[in-house]
């Protein structure tokens, strides 16, 4: 098969790999539809998450349709077309029975901070992705979630992950009607935390970012209100200045460890002294009013960072975090793309055959041509 | 109005606002409910995979978890300085530095590889063309 295969930092390849097959009684093959370039996947072509091997395929935000089933798959058969979380759960250990999908403790043999994650580095299981023409996918009964059939592949794709991503992102705000909100960063994740917040009940959403595309894009697809935070001068002191000088009941940081706005962080993150930029948490913690609610969604890695805790524990706040339990959402957001409230696929600018996906992060990875949203097409 | 345009208009005219206001209606609360399934036709009993050559686990567990990614195994150094990392508890900073160490190392091999590779034609390419030369001369 031909799959997007990583070479080393900011270089990948599309190359010929050996197809995937069966491992597991209850792995399906998919042969892949549409497969998303995620922000986070760009933390991985950066050299930026550990264990990140020469080889691996990237690809966490998968549609596809099954082309072989092990003998103990109950749920799918060949020909099902299926939407896949990026967390692979096993549906029955500890966690996953409490809902945490993100921390089952079955399918990752290499790190106890996540589940496994399709094509995500060794840390998360050692699992190939689905930038690929085929991926294996473990546990078919617990995962995959079959598309209605009146339905298209695009318009439920980011079930998979961001969609889901975004709601945890903003209900982890603890909104509960009439709250403040910023939320840091207006990629995919921040725009659907951006829609989940009004969903939830948020009186005044304000998103925060420096491309001044994508903050038109924000105040464009989810209404908000918006801020470029290199044209402020101190972001944090403008931000509390619009809610009473005290700051908003409720920030969410959908940016991670690439956040630009500090050169001492950014030096220091990068050189790997510390793991990642914790810019965003650090605004976070120092915008949000006392007693309020921060929501962590952006990616950190392991070991440390430079967090400002001591600010978050004088001020009395609630840092929520974890990676999303994505299984747990996509019934309730299908019905919310269905209903017409999300049009989750209005944010893809562009796609691409898998054959172009090196030009594809490329475009992503630089913002380029008003870039948004990635999709390949590795079945056209 | 492309659209593009009309499908973002179309879609801020829907009552989106306060529509999951009752907790009820947010699929993540209680943030970690009651044990159950997590899906109707969870596996009850999970079949382990069977081991593999070059896949390795944290120090802390005793044994493989039943389901692993088989992508990438371990080899050369950079093999080594993985497993050396993966015998280390990962709340210990060395763990997660030669991990990075061993990604540098990795993508060093790759490069070496393919330079022996591009090496290893040279001969082959020149004996093409000494070969083509003396063809035409004759």
């Amino acid at each position: 098969m031909r799959a997007l295969s990583y070479f080393g930092p900011n270089k990948v390849k599309v190359v010929r790999k050996p197809d995937p097959r069966i491992e597991h009684s209850n792995d399906v093959i998919l042969e892949v539809t549409r497969s998303g370039i995620c922000g986070s996947d760009l933390h991985l072509l950066h050299g930026l998450v550990p264990d990140t091997r020469v080889g691996c395929t990237f690809g966490h935000e998968f549609t596809g349709t099954v082309v072989e089933a092990g003998h103990s798959v109950k749920n799918l058969r060949r020909g099902d077309r299926v939407v896949v979380p990026f967390n692979i759960s096993c549906g029955t250990c500890f966690y996953c029975s409490r809902g945490l999908s993100a921390n089952c403790e079955n399918t990752n043999p290499n790190s106890d901070v996540a589940s496994g994650v399709f094509g995500y580095s060794h840390i998360t299981g050692g699992y190939e992705g689905g930038q690929a023409q085929y991926v294996r996918v473990p546990f078919a009964d617990v995962g995959p979630m079959k598309i209605p059939d009146d339905m298209e592949e695009e318009e439920v794709l980011f079930l998979s992950d961001i969609l889901p991503t975004g709601y945890q992102a903003a209900e982890m705000g603890e909104i509960k009607g009439g709250e403040t909100v910023v939320v840091f960063g207006c990629g995919p994740v921040g725009l659907f935390a951006m829609k989940s917040a009004w969903l939830l009940g948020a009186a005044r959403v304000l998103a925060v970012d420096h491309v001044d595309y994508r903050l038109e894009f924000a105040r464009r697809y989810a209404g908000v209100e918006t801020v470029n935070f290199k044209k402020v001068g101190d972001v944090v002191a403008y931000l509390k200045d619009q809610f009473e000088g005290r700051g908003p009941d409720v920030v969410i940081d959908a940016v991670g460890m690439e956040a630009e706005g500090s050169k001492l962080h950014r030096v220091l993150g990068m050189s790997f002294m510390q793991a990642g930029v914790p810019v965003a948490i650090n605004w976070a913690i120092q915008t949000v009013r006392k007693a309020g609610n921060v929501s962590i969604i952006g990616v950190y890695g392991p070991p440390w960072n430079l967090v400002d805790i001591g600010t978050a524990m004088n001020k009395g706040l609630t840092l929520r975090m974890n990676q999303c339990n994505v299984r747990r959402y996509m019934p309730h957001l299908l019905k919310h793309i269905r209903e017409g409230r999300i049009d989750a696929k209005a944010i893809i600018t562009h796609r691409f055959p898998l054959e172009k996906a090196p030009k594809a992060y490329s475009l992503f990875s630089d913002k380029k041509d008003g870039c948004v949203k990635c999709v390949l097409t590795p079945a056209a | 109005m492309t659209d593009r345009q009309r499908q973002m208009h179309d879609h801020l005219d829907r009552p989106v606002a306060g529509a999951d206001l009752a907790p009820d209606e947010r699929p993540g609360i209680p943030a970690e409910h009651q044990a159950r399934p997590l899906t109707p036709t969870a596996p009850e009993h999970i079949e382990h995979m069977r081991p593999r050559r070059g896949v390795t686990h944290r120090k802390e567990l005793r044994s493989m978890t039943p389901v692993f990614g088989t992508a990438q195994p371990l080899h050369g150094l950079s093999g080594v300085l993985r497993r050396a990392a993966y015998s280390t508890r990962e709340t210990r900073v060395r763990h997660w530095m030669m991990l990075r160490l061993a990604d540098r190392v990795n993508v060093l091999e790759y490069r070496i590889a393919k330079l022996v590779k591009i090496l290893a034609l040279v001969p082959v390419g020149v004996a093409a063309i000494v070969l083509t030369a003396k063809l035409l001369k004759d």
